[in-house]
């Protein structure tokens, strides 16, 4: 008989609920209960009833997903979201379990983004690097840090952006890739920055157009689910309305952090 | 002729970009000036034509019908070229 216990979590602008017989976020610290959670995820062991095979295969930042209706299969677990994907019953039954939070939270996360990023904190203010993997986000953040006293990396792979209609917040996430950045901090974004590789150092402002495509590529969603890509939509065209994003071509050093903090400064001043 | 279900018009900082509602396809998003975002909005889950299209530039702006008939056949090549135009 396997011992079901209640944990509760902030991910993001979220309080989410999760019913396990495990600790689901190892690496996370628990928060204190704060009223009614918007999301709930209860884990079960064992095998689940099984999805039809001919599940539609959805290819996600996550890896394959097999979906039929509201059930969600991946390689060692399956979900199934109640209509509103604020309830999800979830059988594990493998080794590789720590997507399903990741998941339910893309499913079910309204006002709030998971985007594949490496982010720094200065002065109470956060800057997010987007870039396709390899590109060297990673590589910029550490600039950054050598650059700035008391610059600090938030989290270097998959943080949290919400918004509350009018501010935008950059927060730490349980996912942080090869490096184990699992810092449970929030800061107001102040930049997005898509950094891409260039022969010299070089910052410019994006379009609105350049600004929507690069957060849309590093935001995790369904985009062939209205249902989960309209509200990814509304925050993405949320952040881009208010956060100043840029573009910044750089070599792998020093020197990039430093053009990179004063393009952004720059244009605070028009 | 009608547009792609899978496509979504949506306005940001005052520009409007029809976005591709799905995973994979070479077309995520299409930018749209004044004209083709009028049009798009005013054809949006309806079946038209490319004289329908002229009437509406030529109702809406100061040009006459071989500049609109023109401006059409542009933007049409433009959407077929792109996928967001589903045609029989």
């Amino acid at each position: 008989m396997e011992t079901i216990r209640r944990y509760s979590y902030r991910l993001g602008g979220l309080f989410i609920e999760i019913e396990a017989p495990f600790d689901p976020l190892p690496q996370w610290a628990e928060c204190a209960q704060e009223g009614e959670a918007q999301l709930h995820i209860h884990v079960r062991t064992g095998l689940p009833s099984p999805i039809a095979a001919e599940a539609e295969r959805i290819d996600t930042s996550l890896g394959p997903v097999w979906r039929e209706g509201n059930r969600f299969r991946m390689k060692d677990f399956q979900l199934e979201a109640t209509e509103d994907f604020t309830h999800f019953e979830v059988q594990a039954w493998g080794q590789d379990v720590s997507h399903m939070v990741t998941m339910a939270f893309v499913l079910g996360a309204r006002d709030n983004l998971l985007i594949h990023s490496s982010c720094v904190m200065l002065d109470g203010q956060g800057y997010a690097f987007i870039a396709p993997s390899g590109t060297g986000k990673s590589t910029h953040a550490d600039n950054w840090v050598r650059a700035f006293p008391g610059c600090q990396l938030l989290n270097d792979d998959n943080p949290i952006l919400s918004h509350d209609g009018e501010q935008v917040s950059l927060h730490g996430s349980p996912w942080s890739g090869k490096r184990p950045v699992y810092r449970q901090e929030q800061v107001p974004l102040r930049a997005l920055v898509r950094i891409v590789r260039g022969q010299e150092n070089r910052i410019e402002p994006a379009s609105p157009l350049e600004a929507l495509t690069m957060l849309l590529e590093a935001t995790s969603t369904l985009r062939r689910d209205p249902q989960v890509f309209r509200p990814t939509l509304e925050s993405i065209k949320c952040v881009v309305e208010r956060i100043p994003c840029f573009i910044l071509h750089c070599l792998p050093d020093t020197a990039s952090a430093r053009t990179c903090l004063e393009g952004i400064a720059q244009q605070n001043k028009y | 002729m009608k547009f792609s279900p899978n496509y979504a018009i949506h306005e940001i900082c005052g520009e409007h970009v029809a976005i591709f509602m799905g995973e994979g396809g070479s077309n995520q998003m299409l930018s749209l000036n004044h004209s083709a975002a009028l049009l798009w909005k005013t054809f949006a889950d309806k079946e038209f034509s490319p004289d329908d299209m002229v009437s509406i530039l030529t109702s809406n702006y100061d040009i006459d019908a071989a500049t609109a008939r023109a401006d059409v056949q542009e933007i049409l090549d433009q959407w077929k070229q792109s996928g967001v135009i589903a045609t029989d």
